[in-house]
């Protein structure tokens, strides 16, 4: 099991600082986040907005410096590289971004970033037109339909089949989709996703999936960690969190999703705090003042990350 | 009884681009009607139109955007009256006392520099007079406490509050006059599961309260299923299916409803979805005959000349599909 690894984790830690020289207030927007990413699985980083997960994603492609813990990729620690180290890993670890309209230069060829990710990586001189070709046959399309063209002539389906597609171009090992599908519409969605699975199976890549969509996040996972205010509060396999969800936050998470069932629809009425900042500045549980089973604790002590029922929950109802 | 009702509605946009002429058929014979104290829901992709067909029903129709053809009641005191031979002062009363109109984005709307309450003074000041503000501003907390919203946050800064916070405060002030219609455009597309969910029990228990109308314009399937009564499918700016919410997801007739409701993944069920083939066509130059004709799997010769009429197949189920029915729209 242990060399299945590929991508491990360790108390990642990120505080951003607010506000001037008078007055500062630090946010810890990840929060001691632990979790390994195995070979060929599609691991899902889900959340709200502010839970950290976008931030999870940047450290681990580079963007930023975590202010402390490790990240190793094949036993190697990539938190702190040199210039042509972080190019090696890139060849191994790509991206792709929520909006597709926003990744293109609307004045530049499409097919342009295609070659100059060939180019970025010296991978080939010589038949470059094939490899591109084979990269866009992987999604769906082919170089004869999107050479000469610029990204306002393709939707937004198909420019973030492209993106999925010169992410492909080095043939990596870790794919991280951050939101990939929630500019793209109803209709088009699940093609993008399905590629995902395709990917998985067929070429036993392993993609980080962050998106705040329990139901697609459903559909192509194997495992998920729910994140709340920078901590993951609930981790375990795709079945046992969704289907059974332990902790009071992942509970009204999934029981809050719309569900295209017109037979089940909401009984009961939930409450929003007014402003989130409070949240992030609690000690202890940061959904205490939310939760419905909140003890006296919670507030106060920090709390434990516990195994329970095959997943890690870190909640005291537990203990 | 119906209170809104829209005949054959046709409104494009207009754009001259250096000398060219561009015309961008958004809604192209849009015929509706819309039943008393009902949420209706009206869904569809981007670009499809939706927006633009809400933006006309409030009768915000200003260049580029063009009326073309058709008309639009609205019911006042019994009465249909269309709203194009209103005068501008009456229609403008009717803002906000009758129909109220919330866009999307609208969570951003509010001036960041003064509080709540202010902004609302300046969305209000025309429907009351100085003298009663003292009364106003009382009924407006009770309005507030009614709702369960905190009534502190009126004299609070929008940057002091959430997304969804600021997004049910728009809601409660749109409301507050007690129209008969409120048009939610996209009111829950930048929120959170649990602040969109907050959002839309309010906008339910508005409706239940007042015994209004509302028209919710969303993209988002769930969100329909969860609150909708009846919905409209949009495509290529025409509404091409219209049924109560249980028989439209139990029984989807439209190919492209079809395809808009099987492909939703759902918790549970690992089942494999796929989505429509092709892209939803530019609505600059749509394809002939029936718009979906491109990306149907059942498209036969006569969908490619012709464009099928809206017709009621099943009780309260309309369908433009010749599939169904060969009646051709003229």
């Amino acid at each position: 099991m242990i060399d299945n690894i590929i991508l491990r984790v360790r108390d990642l830690t990120k505080i951003f600082t607010l506000g001037n020289i008078f007055s500062r207030i630090k946010i810890v927007a990840v929060n001691k986040v632990s979790f390994d990413i195995n070979q060929g699985e599609v691991f899902t980083l889900a959340g709200e907005s502010g839970s950290g997960k976008t931030t999870v994603a940047r450290i681990i492609l580079g963007f930023h410096e975590p202010t402390s813990g490790k990240i190793e990729y094949m036993g190697k620690d990539i938190t702190k590289l040199g210039k042509n180290d972080r190019k090696l890993i890139r060849r191994e670890m790509q991206a792709i971004f929520q909006n597709p309209f926003e990744s293109f230069n609307p004045l530049r060829k499409v097919s342009n970033y295609l070659y100059e990710t060939l180019q970025n990586f010296n991978l080939i001189k010589g038949e470059m037109d094939e490899i591109v070709d084979n990269a866009l046959k992987a999604v769906g399309l082919s170089l004869e339909e999107v050479k000469d063209k610029y990204p306002g002539e393709f939707s937004g389906g198909q420019l973030q089949r492209i993106s999925v597609a010169r992410a492909l171009i080095t043939s990596p090992n870790l794919l991280i989709a951050d939101e990939p599908v929630s500019m793209i519409d109803a209709s088009l969605r699940m093609s993008i996703i399905n590629l995902f699975k395709e990917l998985k199976e067929k070429k036993g890549v392993s993609i980080i999936y962050i998106t705040h969509d329990l139901a697609t996040a459903y559909y192509v996972s194997d495992r998920i960690a729910i994140m709340f205010r920078g901590e993951i509060v609930e981790e375990g396999s795709i079945e046992k969190v969704l289907m059974d969800p332990k902790h009071p936050y992942t509970m009204v998470l999934k029981e809050s999703i719309p569900e295209a069932d017109p037979k089940k629809r909401w009984a009961k009425q939930i409450s929003i705090l007014t402003t989130e900042e409070e949240e992030f500045l609690l000690k202890g549980c940061k959904f205490a003042k939310r939760c419905p089973y909140k003890m006296e604790k919670c507030e106060k002590e920090e709390v434990p990350t516990l195994d329970i029922d095959g997943r890690k929950v870190k909640c005291f109802l537990y203990v | 009884m119906e209170i809104v009702k829209v005949d054959k509605l046709k409104a494009y946009y207009i754009l001259d681009i250096y000398g060219r002429k561009q015309i961008i058929q958004a809604v192209n014979g849009v015929t509706l009607e819309i039943r008393e104290n009902e949420i209706y829901g009206i869904a569809g992709e981007s670009g499809c139109g939706k927006s633009t067909l809400v933006k006309t029903l409030y009768g915000m129709i200003e260049p580029p955007l063009t009326l073309i053809d058709g008309n639009i009641f609205y019911r006042i005191n019994g009465d249909l009256v269309s709203i194009f031979s209103l005068p501008n002062d009456r229609l403008q009363k009717l803002k906000w006392s009758f129909i109220s109109y919330i866009p999307q984005g609208s969570m951003n709307v509010l001036n960041p520099v003064i509080k709540i309450i202010d902004s609302f003074w300046d969305f209000i000041g025309s429907h009351i007079e100085e003298k009663e503000k003292s009364s106003v501003e009382k009924s407006l907390n009770d309005f507030f406490n009614m709702l369960g919203l905190p009534s502190k946050i009126l004299n609070a800064y929008p940057h002091q509050l959430s997304g969804g916070m600021r997004q049910r405060v728009i809601v409660a002030l749109a409301t507050f006059l007690n129209p008969k219609i409120l048009i939610a455009d996209e009111p829950t597309t930048a929120l959170d599961v649990v602040a969109q969910r907050s959002v839309l029990q309010l906008l339910k228990s508005i409706q239940s309260l007042l015994n209004n109308t509302i028209i919710l314009v969303t993209h988002d399937m769930g969100v329909h299923a969860t609150i909708s009564d009846r919905i409209g499918i949009m495509y290529a700016g025409n509404i091409i299916e219209e049924a109560e919410t249980e028989e439209l997801y139990e029984n989807p007739l439209h190919p492209y409803t079809q395809y808009l409701i099987k492909s939703l993944p759902k918790i549970g069920d690992k089942s494999y979805k796929v989505s429509a083939p092709g892209t939803p066509p530019s609505l600059a130059n749509p394809p002939s005959g029936c718009k979906f004709h491109p990306r149907c799997n059942y498209s036969m010769k006569e969908c490619t000349e012709n464009v099928p009429k809206f017709v009621e197949v099943k009780q309260n189920h309309k369908v433009a599909c010749f599939l169904y029915s060969k009646e051709v729209d003229s």
